[in-house]
């Protein structure tokens, strides 16, 4: 039976979808969110336990979905020439529960990329216009760090002074120095001091197997909390199966089978869809009808295609001093985006960032660390155990992906998930452009971590981890070209939203999430200033 | 409706290599596994034959000998940790005990005696020709989560959880783990059925006239 229809539903409870539902549920906006997963409690995260390690091969906190396989996942299936490894998570606050919170911008450059570089495309808002919202984001979700980089335009001050580097961060930024190279102190989502309810953070490491402390934001104790005081209205356990439509060919709701596996509808006057670049299509492309064979906002063709993981590499070096990589917050204590821009004489065109990174304990660091080494068995285990456990510093490779058609996200013809919902199948191939990078960064890699004094370096080669999933209906002002305009709304549907890294137009050579929740605060304000059109 | 993913459905598409090493979801806690075997010196949930485990153990201390002023993996019973963990992860138990059976095979063939009777020099030589025949990795680095079916690396990997998820380990390679908030002790879920006395009885207050 229908359900109590209300102004808004949102579905998916992540970065985009948590902030979308606070902002208009503060502006009085009655609104329901539907998220496949439950809430998570802070106590049963791995992080509190000495065995959390475990959880990066096998259990219910794996990064990756085909290894959790919970009833709240959906499979995945990779193909192509690189077939990803797909990391998200499931559950109130979405990936948020697991991500690092590197909390770097899109540069103003970012949105010209076809203007200034002839490739990709243009985004249809620029920097400045976004800023105000990254700004307001940055306060919503607590951040550490400090203004004044000169690779990013100025920013206001930092809501947290920045996290301390440590020996390892100390080391690596004085190798950049050394080779006169810009760094600068990263952005975390992190608080170093108390904030806003919130505990400073206590160093704790193994940030991404969940923060009890709640130092890291994650939306499920940022956002959340405050939309439900508002009067936002969350269900949990609600698997969407389609969104609806009606007679007009306007979005009606969204079937969705509960926990019990009760078939559902939720109507409301605008449905925003925030289920990250591979959820989102998903969803789209099963939500077939009369009016839309081909799947809800999909005239184009487009829904699905230009899928974007960012180019990934990690080189570790490995230094005769102790570098203590598992102590302190796991994330990124500092960053270079001296190789960001454009340059032809590199081989390629876009840049990259250089993340300077932490490790995880002993167990990962003999499994093979994140370069996929093992420590050697048999009579030279301690010695290199020894060499390498505490010893390494990490440089990330975290490059720009273009847009690429054959690139997609697709519904699995043959897999489905536990409610005989399609699977997704997710296509992926990196381009030349992308290899040239990955080898261009590999050198400056080992060229920093030398100078940093490194005895050796161990490259993990080419990888395609997808911790990043957008592009998938994508942002533009011609509806021939693009799936939703410049507020996140869909061209061929008035009253449909699609907000979150699938409406990227470009990956930007940084971590998405700042720029996922400031998109989301600003589709929520443009929903709300329109809301005579629905309401 | 079976709402977890089946393993029937994952097969069919061929994603055998990335999901067969994977274990299903359930965890095997280490935490317990320890706790479980320091307290009798026995696997809490046996998982393998006697000569499975005489085969695991000699194997276990090829992986990680003494040395360098560290233990052998057999000095901390990893043997009874690894068998109740396997007793918990059905598809890491069906690698293990299908690298062991291979390992074993190939002692018999090639020396007539069981693994563990043969030398140290013979039982490495085993090893890496038992690694070598595996088919190429598909290991991923994050996570090692699309691992591939490489029986080899299973072993090898659970006799080095075993090794590092012992406390006992981790000062000896300069590792401190800190709870960030304890917890508190465990106790068991609340159970209802203690209040079936108390509930059968009357009522145990005064009413407040008018209230």
């Amino acid at each position: 039976m229908p359900e109590d229809r209300a102004d808004v539903l949102v579905i998916g409870s992540g970065a985009a979808g948590a902030a979308v539902s606070k902002r208009l549920s503060d502006r009085g906006a009655r609104v329901v969110c539907l998220e496949q997963g439950d809430w998570v409690k802070p106590a049963e995260y791995p992080s509190t336990k000495p065995d959390w390690e475990i959880q990066l091969k096998r259990g219910r906190f794996h990064f990756n979905p085909n290894v959790r396989r919970l009833p709240e996942d959906y499979p995945v299936v990779p193909r192509g020439e690189h077939p990803p490894e797909v990391l998200m998570y499931n559950a109130v606050g979405g990936s948020t529960i697991h991500w690092t919170g590197h909390f770097p911008r899109f540069h103003p450059a970012d949105f010209r990329v076809r203007a200034l570089d002839g490739v990709g495309a243009d985004w249809p808002l620029s920097y400045e216009e976004l800023e105000p919202y990254y700004d307001a984001n940055d306060l919503e979700m607590g951040v550490a760090g400090i203004a004044g980089d000169p690779c990013n335009p100025p920013r206001k001050q930092r809501p947290t002074p920045p996290l301390p580097l440590g020996v390892l961060g100390e080391t690596i930024a004085r190798a950049f120095d050394k080779l006169g190279w810009y760094w600068w102190v990263s952005d975390n989502a992190i608080v170093s001091r108390d904030y806003d309810g919130r505990p400073a953070c206590t160093l704790q490491g193994r940030c991404m197997l969940g923060c009890p402390t709640r130092a890291k934001a994650s939306t499920d104790v940022n956002y959340w909390p405050r939309a439900l005081e508002k009067g936002a209205v969350l269900k949990v356990r609600a698997r969407v199966r389609e969104i609806t439509v009606d007679e007009q060919g306007k979005a009606r709701g969204a079937l969705y089978y509960d926990a019990s596996g009760g078939l559902h509808e939720q109507r409301a006057r605008v449905v925003v869809i925030c289920c990250n670049g591979i959820g989102t299509p998903r969803l789209l492309l099963n939500s077939r009808s009369k009016t839309f064979p081909d799947g809800l906002a999909n005239s184009t063709g487009l829904v699905g295609k230009n899928f974007m993981i960012h180019p990934f590499r990690f080189v570790e070096g490995i230094f005769e001093d102790r570098m203590e990589g598992w102590q302190g917050p796991f994330g990124i204590p500092a960053f270079s985006q001296h190789f960001y821009e454009t340059d032809l004489s590199r081989g390629f065109v876009r840049g990259y960032s250089l993340q300077l990174e932490r490790s995880f304990g002993p167990l990962h660091q003999a499994w093979g660390g994140t370069t996929g080494h093992p420590v050697p068995w048999g009579a030279d285990h301690h010695r290199v155990m020894r060499q390498r456990f505490g010893h390494i510093i990490r440089v990330t490779l975290l490059g720009e992906d273009l847009p690429e058609e054959h690139n997609r996200v697709e519904l699995d013809p043959n897999v489905t998930d536990g409610y005989g919902i399609p699977a997704a199948r997710v296509s992926y191939t990196y381009s030349e452009n992308s290899l040239r990078m990955q080898e261009h960064a590999r050198k400056v890699a080992g060229e920093v971590l030398d100078a940093a004094g490194a005895d050796d370096v161990l490259d993990s080669g080419i990888i395609q981890p997808a911790f990043h999933l957008m592009g998938t209906a994508r942002m533009g002002d011609d509806p021939r070209r693009s799936v939703v305009n410049r507020w996140n709304q869909a061209h061929d549907v008035r009253n449909l939203f699609v907000v979150d890294g699938s409406s990227f137009v470009t990956s930007a050579a940084v971590n998405p999430t700042s720029t996922i929740g400031a998109l989301a605060l600003r589709a929520a304000d443009g929903i709300w200033e329109r809301r005579r059109e629905w309401m | 409706m079976d709402r977890n993913h089946t393993r029937r459905r994952f097969l069919e598409t061929g994603l055998k290599g990335s999901l067969i090493a994977l274990g299903s979801g359930s965890l095997g806690s280490a935490r317990a596994a320890w706790a479980d075997v320091r307290r009798t010196g026995e696997p809490a949930r046996e998982s393998l034959s006697s000569a499975q485990r005489s085969t695991l153990r000699a194997v276990a201390d090829e992986l990680i000998p003494a040395g360098d002023d560290m233990p052998a993996a057999s000095e901390l019973n990893v043997v009874a940790y690894i068998e109740t963990v396997l007793a918990d992860v059905p598809d890491l138990r069906e690698n293990i005990t299908a690298a062991l059976s291979r390992l074993e095979e190939s002692s018999e063939t090639g020396f007539q005696r069981p693994l563990h009777e043969l030398s140290p020099e013979q039982r490495i030589d085993l090893l890496r020709r038992f690694e070598k025949e595996q088919p190429t990795s598909g290991q991923t680095v994050w996570g090692q989560g699309n691992a591939d079916p490489d029986l080899f690396a299973s072993l090898r990997d659970v006799v080095y959880e075993a090794y590092y998820t012992n406390p006992d380990i981790w000062a000896r390679v300069g590792y401190e783990f800190h709870e960030a908030r304890p917890p508190g002790v465990e106790m068991a879920p609340f159970d209802e059925g203690i209040l079936s006395v108390i509930r059968r009885r009357p009522k145990n207050y005064r009413e407040m006239p008018g209230a």
